[in-house]
């Protein structure tokens, strides 16, 4: 669609503010990873807050910690129209510098993943208007310490699940400790993910991510092969625990925070 | 001191925590924290449960062009230190 087109759909559906900084269109359908189910997720930036309707205000970490969010049908597909301030996204910019990272500040609060797919996104969007802002965002945030901070979020919740998962094995519970092995590698997936600029989080789409990034030193196959439980064999889950783990601590070792 | 020998097989615990920056590499297990130094990391990152500690020296010993006696030396005395702390098993 051309940027005309999307700014008549958000125009008829009373989601078009008068003053705008950017606006882009993002998500599963623009990275070619979409079906016939999937939203369209767009990206409205201004100054002033969006006073038209909503369907919800999400709880997101950036002042004053909510968004706005439309949602309507158009062609049979759903649109989600998120309305960012752009003094929200300087409040991101500004939780994600280098000197908050390395001081251990970000380690304390936590950006939602509305607020991760806002950052990610600027760098595989359709840009339907603003292409400078968003440009120069996509720029700033490349030179943050996003990477990093999210990188070693997830590798803390890998380490947590990790202690859980051979605690559990210890004490007998192998089917927990399976559960606590399943979350681990996602997590060091996710770490890994991050380092390599792939940082969205859902768990939907950690397999294309891993196509997308081609990490050094990690095969997809053996990934895709303890994700999908290839080798796990109910009357010994410790084997497929240990690889697990064994694979999350190999992927900790690759990661340069 | 440990009973470790050149014919042992080092393992790394499962829940050691690592983290590496531009400048340090971290390890971790418990309360025990060791930063090592690029030799040592070196040494850690041929740990692999198959490897012997002079299997290990034999390819740091090429890779840091040093005498084999000398660096199973130093392997051994690293590889002790860990063990006692937790932070390998064999």
């Amino acid at each position: 669609m051309e940027p005309a087109g999307y700014l008549a759909v958000l125009a008829e559906n009373a989601a078009l503010p008068p003053d705008r900084c950017a606006i882009y269109a993002a998500g599963s359908l623009v990275r070619g990873w979409g079906n016939g189910k999937s939203d369209l997720d767009i990206y409205l930036i201004t100054e002033v807050p969006w006073q038209g309707g909503v369907v919800s205000l999400d709880r997101i970490w950036a002042p004053p910690g909510v968004l706005p969010v439309q949602a309507f049908y158009w062609d049979g597909r759903r649109w989600d129209v998120e309305h960012w301030l752009d003094s929200q996204v300087d409040e991101v910019l500004r939780f994600l510098s280098w000197e908050r990272f390395e001081a251990g500040e970000a380690k304390g609060a936590t950006l939602t993943d509305a607020e991760i797919a806002l950052i990610h996104r600027l760098g595989t969007c359709e840009v339907i208007e603003g292409s400078d802002w968003i440009k120069q965002r996509h720029q700033e945030f490349d030179r943050s310490a996003v990477k990093s901070v999210l990188a070693a979020q997830a590798l803390y919740r890998l380490d947590l699940c990790t202690e859980d998962a051979i605690g559990m094995l210890e004490a007998g519970d192998a089917m927990s400790a399976v559960l606590a092995a399943r979350q681990a590698l996602g997590f060091a997936v996710d770490a890994l993910m991050a380092v390599n600029g792939e940082f969205e989080r859902s768990p939907k789409w950690r397999a294309k991510r891993m196509l997308t990034a081609t990490p050094d030193g990690i095969s997809f196959e053996d990934y895709w092969s303890l994700e999908t439980m290839n080798n796990y064999d109910p009357r010994n889950p410790d084997l497929w625990i240990n690889d697990a783990m064994g694979f999350c601590q190999r992927i900790a070792e690759m990661i340069e925070l | 001191m440990s009973d470790l020998t050149t014919d042992s097989v080092p393992r790394k615990p499962l829940d050691v925590r690592i983290r590496k920056s531009k400048s340090k590499f971290l390890i971790a297990r418990g309360n025990e924290v060791r930063d090592l130094s690029p030799t040592a990391e070196s040494i850690w990152r041929e740990i692999d449960g198959k490897a012997t500690v002079r299997d290990i020296s034999r390819i740091i010993a090429g890779e840091f062009d040093v005498e084999l006696d000398v660096v199973l030396v130093d392997t051994l005395e690293l590889l002790d230190g860990l063990s006692d702390a937790g932070l390998v098993d064999y």
